[in-house]
């Protein structure tokens, strides 16, 4: 494939991904506002628990067990999904602003943890991470191949979000966003409910890890920076919190502008570091969106009944 | 014993920092992580006032503050105030605190570069004291300071009028109205202390360490920490809170991979807000 075929298609996978991680953040906080400031900590447990099991064995990091790539995804979910009820269980009831703080900085311990247990993970040096079915065609088309698999993850997770939030388990998760004592008053467990949420967003975080490792085949801590969190924050509260087409798209326009932002080293002095005005942009448009236009681009579908009316 | 003289050293920079923060917490209404930005500014204004200006250090320290407090008030008419008159909640204001916060921690790696700097200063030797307990001259400065500021600070919130309408305000922002205070301006002071407090911290830390744009984000989990542990808007509490911090994440580089230090902020900070969410010293605590 040419360049810039190549480019497209590498572009377009790394979208995929942030587009499975909007997808889990828009669950639990466009749908039951739950704050969730950790999403890098679920995504690189994702990452290196998928990595652990369709790895080689290794004697320099856990694992390699083997395993094939839909089972690693599994496991990848179910593990993160764990992390999320240990953290969850205690904290759930805590007030938002709490649970912000909380969350961030389990996203920090869990990057600590895999900075420093070397023989687990190989720490700062990262590790490697296979390349599943790449025996299904040449080489030169992998890439392809593997944008493929990404986008069926995210097809299909889509589609089970989209019945989920129209279930009435989702009508549940929405009155209690909107009203708490709503919610009690209808005799819901509201904490039981935050904590699935919080259980079924992480894994999909952890899911987002695992599709993101073997698309990289490569993963260090650094690419779990809290930074990735607000770039996921960014893509659901400009994209439309609550909209799962919106937030996708948001993930698109994020991560175009990421990287377009690349482009702009041809037109800056020299010495200009992308990265600073990368992140400068990102905080920019976290502001931007709170100030200008809170409800996000597309903003929420109505999904009450049209003989309501407005 | 050096492990408990090392945890005094970064209790006081914690301290000091953690003033600012828990009074911007509670008089604004939201845990503002551009607060780790301030920090930052703080030490490289004064990097550039005594490096590159050539000026003493005490003096670059005093005129980095009043830059840092204009530059704070500014982002505060611009932003939070109209939000403020919008009545925006608690949560929106957090996440315009994290944009700001990454803004500007990218601006001071477009000003000043992302490179690990420090301040021209001759690298002294450290003191021995007994029991072998090492102090360098800095350190001694950056303890004996901390404790003068934290002497000023009750000074000031204690004997003057704007001093109180603060902690006023920081108790009952309601009351505090009802009673005339004029909120707007008490919040103007709030970033004037804040500015203060997160210049030293961030000045203290950079005298101790080096000086990186990141710096001010890994501080900024402790900081949190003692905010939290002390009881939101209680600047007490936060000098004590941020001592217990610091105290127990440097002892605990006696038992544990030291990388793992913030880990313990972290552990103390959810314990308090499972157990007792009003800090250890009881009122306050609704953020």
């Amino acid at each position: 494939m040419s360049g810039a075929v190549g480019f497209l298609v590498f572009f377009l996978t790394y979208a995929v991904v942030y587009g499975i991680l909007a997808l889990g953040l828009n669950i639990q906080w466009g749908f039951t506002g739950l704050v969730n400031f950790g999403v890098a900590g679920f995504f690189a447990v994702g990452a290196y628990i998928a990595a652990f099991m369709t790895g080689t064995p290794s004697p320099y990091h856990l694992g390699g067990f083997g395993l094939p790539f839909p089972v690693g995804l599994l496991i990848a979910m179910g593990v993160s999904g764990i992390f999320a009820l240990i953290l969850g269980f205690p904290v759930i009831r805590l007030r938002e602003d709490y649970l912000a703080i909380v969350t961030i900085g389990f996203a920090e311990i869990v990057r600590l943890i895999i900075v420093t247990e070397k023989n687990i993970t190989k720490g700062p040096y990262g590790m490697g991470v296979i390349k599943p079915y790449k025996d299904l065609v040449p080489a030169s088309y992998y890439s392809l191949l593997y944008l493929g698999i990404a986008l069926l993850v995210l097809a299909i997770l889509y589609v089970a979000m989209e019945r989920a939030v129209r279930s009435p388990w989702g009508r549940a998760l929405r009155t209690l966003r909107e009203d708490e004592r709503v919610a009690i008053a209808f005799g819901k467990n509201v904490n039981s409910f935050k904590l699935q949420v919080l259980v079924l967003g992480s894994m999909i975080f952890g899911l987002a890890g695992a599709v993101f490792g073997h698309f990289f085949n490569f993963i260090t801590p650094n690419h779990f920076l809290p930074m990735e969190t607000f770039l996921v924050w960014v893509m659901v509260m400009a994209g439309g919190s609550g909209n799962n087409i919106g937030v996708l798209l948001g993930a698109l326009a994020v991560r175009g502008l990421w990287e377009g932002m690349m482009f702009l080293s041809d037109v800056l002095p020299r010495g200009i570091q992308i990265g600073a005005i990368r992140l400068a942009v990102i905080g920019l448009l976290l502001v931007l969106v709170v100030m200008v236009k809170p409800e996000g681009i597309l903003g929420e579908k109505k999904t009450a009944s049209d003989i309501l009316g407005e | 014993m050096q492990l408990i003289v090392n945890g005094i050293l970064m209790g006081a920079i914690i301290s000091i920092g953690a003033v600012g923060l828990t009074l911007v917490s509670r008089i604004l209404h939201f845990f503002y992580f551009g607060y780790a930005a301030m920090l930052v500014y703080g030490a490289y204004l004064t990097m550039t006032l005594f490096n590159d200006v050539g000026l003493p250090l005490l003096p670059s320290v005093l005129i980095s503050l009043p830059l840092l407090s204009l530059l704070a008030i500014l982002i505060d008419k611009i932003t939070f105030k109209n939000l403020r008159e919008r009545g925006t909640g608690p949560f929106g204001m957090m996440v315009v605190g994290i944009g700001l916060e990454l803004f500007l921690r990218s601006s001071v790696r477009l000003l000043w570069g992302s490179d690990v700097m420090r301040y021209d200063l001759p690298i002294r030797r450290a003191i021995v004291f007994p029991f072998n307990v090492r102090i360098t001259p800095n350190q001694l400065v950056i303890i004996s300071a901390a404790f003068a500021l934290m002497i000023l600070l009750h000074v000031f919130l204690d004997q003057t009028k704007i001093g109180k309408a603060m902690r006023a305000t920081a108790d009952n922002i309601d009351l505090a109205r009802v009673r005339g205070i004029d909120t707007e301006r008490v919040i103007t002071w709030t970033w004037v202390i804040a500015s203060i407090s997160a210049g030293f911290a961030g000045f203290f830390l950079a005298l101790d360490t080096r000086l990186v744009p990141i710096m001010g984000w890994k501080l900024l989990l402790p900081l949190f920490a003692a905010v939290i542990l002390g009881g939101v808007g209680n600047p007490y509490g936060a000098l004590a809170g941020g001592m217990i911090i610091g105290i127990s994440q440097e002892v605990s580089a006696g038992f544990i991979t030291p990388t793992y230090k913030p880990a313990v902020a972290f552990v103390i900070m959810t314990i308090t807000l499972l157990i007792k969410p009003s800090g250890l010293f009881g009122r306050g605590g609704q953020g």
